[in-house]
């Protein structure tokens, strides 16, 4: 019998953007409320390019902070200004 | 199945009270999360804090888990007392399957299969790896065979984790510290929930020829004494294969010479960075008669004095 061939998966550089979301479609990849990402925005922890929520386009690397950050909340009981630092200070620790 | 300790896995007292429970889990929570933890064994460490939290800070359930008394070891095999059915010994809402038999055995269980039909929906948790790569793989773009362990949901309805074969297609122009991401190839959803995503950390093997500066490269050309002071035209390495490369004359060790757009490309293959040849002059260990007799009548001759 024939090996089961191994799947293969493009992989996309997330500090590159890789693709661009809108507001509604960040939040509905997010699970999260509208109400929660604009507060994710407003605390730094996530940038969209464009002005307003009509008009912002989110990215590969904003899903990627922002889960982080969610995950950060829920497990360490973090406020979302100590979430947004410290999604900022592991990214600085990250950089080689 | 084995006897948990949470008061011990919290570090806490039995007669602790509910803040001194809070602060040691948020404590611990800090050293363990595998978001922040360098800790080799960090998500199992976490995996347990969280059940022991999820115990201790409801008065319920760690009422009904004191019941059991404090003569128990840790890892003592355990069976649950005969009848066992205590206040508090019911799932608070779905839960996302980390805990262990243990605390199913206590508290049930349905909250793990019963998710699926109270309409209850949860994005699966992001996986990271790291991933080593050659600089010619990360010039090229390159397809690579990984395997990784990533969490699934048994046929029990727990998460186990599981080793798993991928094939990778690697963008070129990536380079060390960045990631990538695989949508959907991290851990599972729940209740037709969307999969998470699969982060792969981008680190570079030692390559023998180059060291890596963000997207430059630098390589030590090694050059004899008369090519470094009459100068020449010499071959060196690049990830494209050997270019040749002029050597000015009265060229010094150290002296840095570059090769415009030789380094690794930038993402998808753009301009990136450069080569820099760095010269290190090299001397032959032994000299033959003639060449010392030569290097002799140059030292005779030569009004080079470079410690003045």
């Amino acid at each position: 019998m024939a090996p089961t061939p191994i799947p293969v998966f493009e992989a996309e550089l997330l500090e590159e953007g890789g693709f661009s979301l809108d507001f509604s479609h960040f939040c509905a990849v997010l699970q999260c409320p509208e109400g929660e990402a604009v507060q994710l925005v407003r605390y730094g922890v996530i940038h969209p390019s464009g002005s307003g929520p009509q008009h912002w386009r989110f990215r590969a690397l904003d899903l990627y902070r922002a889960r982080l950050s969610r995950r950060l909340i829920r497990d360490l009981e973090l406020d979302l200004a100590g979430a947004a630092l410290a999604v900022e200070l592991l990214e600085r620790l990250r950089q080689p | 199945m084995e006897y948990k300790d949470y008061y011990r896995i919290l570090g806490v007292e039995r007669g602790a009270d509910a803040s001194a429970i809070k602060a040691a889990y948020r404590k611990m929570a800090r050293k363990y999360h595998p978001d922040v933890s360098k800790e080799k064994d960090a998500e199992e460490r976490f995996k347990d804090l969280q059940e022991a939290y999820e115990v201790l800070k409801d008065p319920e359930k760690r009422a009904a888990y004191d019941q059991l008394g404090a003569n128990w070891r840790p890892g003592q095999d355990f069976r649950p007392p005969p009848g066992w059915n205590p206040s508090g010994a019911s799932h608070g809402g779905p839960d996302l399957g980390g805990f262990s038999d243990f605390f199913d055995s206590l508290f049930g269980a349905q909250g793990r299969g019963g998710f699926r039909s109270s309409g209850f929906q949860a994005h699966g948790e992001d996986s990271e790896a790291a991933i080593s790569i050659s600089l010619e793989d990360a010039a090229q773009g390159a397809q690579k065979n990984i395997t990784l362990e990533i969490p699934a949901l048994g046929p029990d309805g727990r998460m186990h984790r599981q080793p798993r074969n991928l094939q990778v297609r690697i963008p070129k122009g990536v380079t060390e510290g960045q990631r990538l991401r695989i949508a959907g190839q991290g851990g599972p959803g729940m209740g037709g929930g969307p999969n998470g995503d699969l982060y792969l950390h981008i680190r570079f093997l030692p390559h023998p020829k180059f060291r890596v500066e963000g997207r430059d490269l630098y390589h030590d050309l090694h050059v004899t004494p008369w090519e470094a002071a009459l100068g020449a035209s010499v071959e060196v390495p690049t990830l494209e294969g050997a270019v040749r490369m002029k050597i000015p004359a009265g060229s010094s060790c150290g002296k840095k010479l570059r090769l415009g757009g030789k380094g690794l490309p930038g993402p998808g293959g753009k301009s990136g960075g450069d080569l820099y040849a760095i010269l290190q002059i090299v001397v032959p260990k032994t000299l033959s008669e003639k060449e010392t007799a030569l290097f002799t009548q140059l030292a005779e001759v030569s009004t080079f004095h470079p410690r003045r």
